[in-house]
């Protein structure tokens, strides 16, 4: 005996408790497509834009991003080019690289991919080893993220892209939106959004997959066959509040369905705006005088990482 | 009282778990500690819906859903 799929007689391979369905293989996948462009043409994402970078790591979300927005490309009319970092974390780092690299290849997608060592002379790996020589007190994964943000919008300006689209998914609006009303940092809530419009030297920030689950996307990869890496960075399992907080999200959600949605969707429609328009929209850039890339004081934070790093890697060799 | 194997991905280990007759799917995800949202439970490659009844003596792929990349 097994579960019928809500629109057919097969099989069914998945429940959605928010949407009282049970869906076949096929109708999961024809689900999430529609849902991807519903939330695409009510948020107006890709409004004249003609050129997005998609962020693609390897992982399951960006993979799942890359195929859905190849898809609805034609029909909102834009250009999509592949983004893949190399942040030099170990095996990790091969083995996305190696997955990003298949996915273009499977849609004959433009890319580039930016070697950060190559690049600016420094790793991930390097900085996990140099960290408190060089005295960085910020997280790793937050170091990550500021390296990631800059050469994604760097990328984009230089290819004339009007956005960085990336595989930000439901749980991971939950979490920020959690953590950072937990840590009081109204900045950072103002900051949070599905679509951060272009501004100075940035270029728009595009969150498609915001009201899509870590386990609709996962299994969208599973059922469509994609390659992805299915690891974890070695550095995140050093988040334990992270954790935390997504297996609290995921009790309620079970207990609770659709819980997540609407208190993302509620932040992001109701809270957000009010937030942006008292904390943001006043913020003034300058550029940076070492790379002329946007900040808020005389160098940006990417520089000062890469200056610090050069020379406690100059001093290490030396 | 039915036994099955659950294979925990991430962990690479396969445990034995022992469960009520007519056990579900949802019945193995919480003895392992997960809630619905954290894990996608297979068999032959195909993902189960949690209302499944499980097997006796059948082999489930556990998949955890979190990356934190």
């Amino acid at each position: 005996m097994f579960v019928k799929c809500s629109f057919c007689s097969n099989k069914a391979i998945t429940k959605l408790r928010y949407a009282k369905l049970n869906l076949c293989s096929k109708h999961f996948v024809e689900y999430v497509e529609k849902r991807f462009s519903r939330i695409i043409s009510k948020n107006k994402l890709f409004k004249n834009m003609d050129k997005v970078v998609v962020a693609v790591s390897g992982g399951k979300d960006s993979v799942t991003l890359l195929h859905l927005l190849h898809k609805v490309s034609k029909e909102f009319n834009f250009e999509i080019v592949g983004l893949t970092i190399d942040l030099g974390i170990r095996k990790y780092s091969v083995e996305s690289i190696e997955k990003a690299l298949k996915n273009y290849e499977m849609l004959n997608i433009k890319y580039k991919i930016i070697e950060l060592k190559n690049e600016y002379g420094f790793s991930v790996d390097d900085i996990v080893k140099y960290k408190r020589k060089a005295g960085i007190k910020k997280p790793i994964c937050s170091i990550c993220g500021t390296i990631k943000r800059y050469i994604m919008n760097k990328y984009a300006l230089e290819i004339g892209a009007n956005a960085v689209a990336t595989g930000h998914n439901l749980d991971d609006m939950v979490y920020y939106i959690f953590s950072s009303l937990y840590s009081g940092k109204v900045d950072n809530l103002a900051k949070i959004s599905i679509y951060s419009p272009s501004e100075f030297k940035f270029v728009a920030k595009v969150k498609p997959l915001a009201y899509i689950s870590e386990k609709e996307t996962l299994l969208y990869a599973i059922l469509r066959k994609l390659p992805f890496n299915y690891d974890v960075c070695p550095y995140a399992r050093l988040r334990t509040f992270h954790e935390y907080i997504r297996k609290t999200s995921n009790i309620l959600e079970e207990n609770i369905p659709g819980l997540k949605i609407t208190f993302a969707k509620m932040f992001l429609e109701k809270i957000n705006p009010i937030l942006y328009s008292h904390y943001l929209s006043e913020k003034k850039f300058k550029e940076c005088e070492i790379c002329g890339m946007p900040t808020t004081g005389k160098i940006c934070s990417f520089c000062k990482i890469k200056s610090t790093m050069g020379k406690v890697l100059k001093n290490d060799q030396g | 009282m039915i036994k099955v194997k659950a294979k925990l991905l991430r962990e690479n280990k396969v445990l034995e778990v022992t469960l009520n007759d007519n056990a579900r799917v949802i019945d193995l995800i919480h003895k392992l500690g997960y809630t619905v949202e954290d894990v996608i439970v297979l068999k032959d490659e195909l993902p189960l819906v949690e209302d499944n009844v499980l097997e006796e003596n059948g082999e489930y792929i556990v998949m955890p859903v979190a990356s934190g990349g």
